[in-house]
């Protein structure tokens, strides 16, 4: 579906056309900030508690929104962050000290009933689950969604260097982990 | 692994670019209503937290006025005394009529006496128990402030 972000932009912040304006906002991109949070958190109900966070947080906001960027990259970033904060909050509610965010990923890809992956699939997941978590993040909307280095760099606010930099020793990593673990 | 110049492409190619995760049946569908529900309910108790902080803060003020009133009593305690004996005490034309009260008119041994006599008691077996008890008997309270 085609939006005009700057007339639903306007429409977010009127107050009779709010509610229909957020409707919109809500189904054009619903599912890639799903499957943006879904790869950072790996677990379904996680995932949907957070994607409801940040649709509340954008329509208790909207208001603020400055619009120095684009409505996409501003839900994005939401996501990200709120993503981010939860796999804080699991570190810290964790008993052990090293890896903690890893072990919370690593258990919920095994319960997870979701995940439909082979064994490839699953052990390349568990690659990822071994960056850290900006990275991994870099990694996904990489290799996972395609997305350019530019806009990638509007939503993390990094550097396109930086982000190249990242992604490639992302995808070092993984491999050395894929042969580490060859069956 | 090939490389360009736009980026480094993963040796695995697009093998792995399937997604391996799935979401449960008519989850999107579903999700807007979901949604606006969440956003109800957090109306409502924003709503309901702005009641109960106003009703904090106003209890919170009526106790402070209270503390205020217990304090000024402690450290004040002859401004609450019933306003008819202080007015009483303070009044100098009774003061003069009653002469102060009769205690003050008595001397040591005239009171000594009297305590002895009506507790039928000798005059130098008389403890600080039996003198508190004569007094109490025979002044009233309007005396007993004057004389303070």
């Amino acid at each position: 579906m085609h939006v005009n972000e700057t007339d639903l932009i306007a429409q977010l912040k009127g107050e009779k056309s709010r509610e229909q304006a957020f409707k919109v906002l809500v189904n054009t991109y619903q599912q890639r900030l799903y499957w943006h949070i879904r790869k950072i958190v790996i677990n379904h109900d996680d995932t949907d508690d957070i994607l409801q966070n940040v649709y509340v947080k954008v329509w208790n906001n909207v208001g603020n929104f400055r619009e120095d960027s684009s409505l996409f990259t501003w839900l994005f970033r939401i996501a990200t962050n709120e993503s981010l904060n939860h796999l804080q909050k699991q570190k810290r509610h964790s008993t052990s000290s090293i890896n903690d965010t890893s072990n919370y990923l690593v258990e919920n890809l095994e319960t997870d009933v979701y995940f439909e992956g082979d064994t490839l699939e699953k052990k390349l997941q568990e690659a990822l689950i071994q960056l850290p978590n900006k990275q991994r993040i870099v990694f996904n909307m990489k290799y996972f969604d395609e997305m350019k280095y530019e806009d990638i760099s509007k939503i993390l606010n990094t550097s396109v260097g930086a982000l190249k930099a990242s992604y490639h020793f992302a995808v070092k990593k993984i491999e050395d982990y894929l042969k580490e673990h060859q069956d | 692994m090939k490389t360009t110049n736009e980026n480094i492409e993963f040796g695995l190619g697009d093998r792995y670019k399937r997604n391996p995760f799935k979401v449960p049946e008519d989850y999107f569908e579903g999700f807007e209503a979901r949604l606006n529900n969440r956003i109800k309910v957090q109306q409502r108790l924003k709503s309901k937290s702005l009641f109960i902080t106003y009703g904090k803060s106003i209890v919170a003020i009526a106790a402070m006025l209270v503390l205020a009133l217990v304090l000024t009593t402690i450290q004040f305690p002859n401004q609450f005394k019933s306003s008819e004996t202080i007015a009483l005490a303070e009044n100098e034309e009774l003061n003069n009529s009653i002469g102060q009260g009769f205690m003050s008119n008595l001397s040591d041994d005239q009171i000594l006496a009297g305590i002895a006599e009506s507790d039928q008691m000798e005059p130098n077996k008389i403890t600080t128990d039996n003198l508190t008890n004569y007094i109490a008997d025979n002044s009233s309270d309007y005396e007993i402030i004057s004389n303070n």
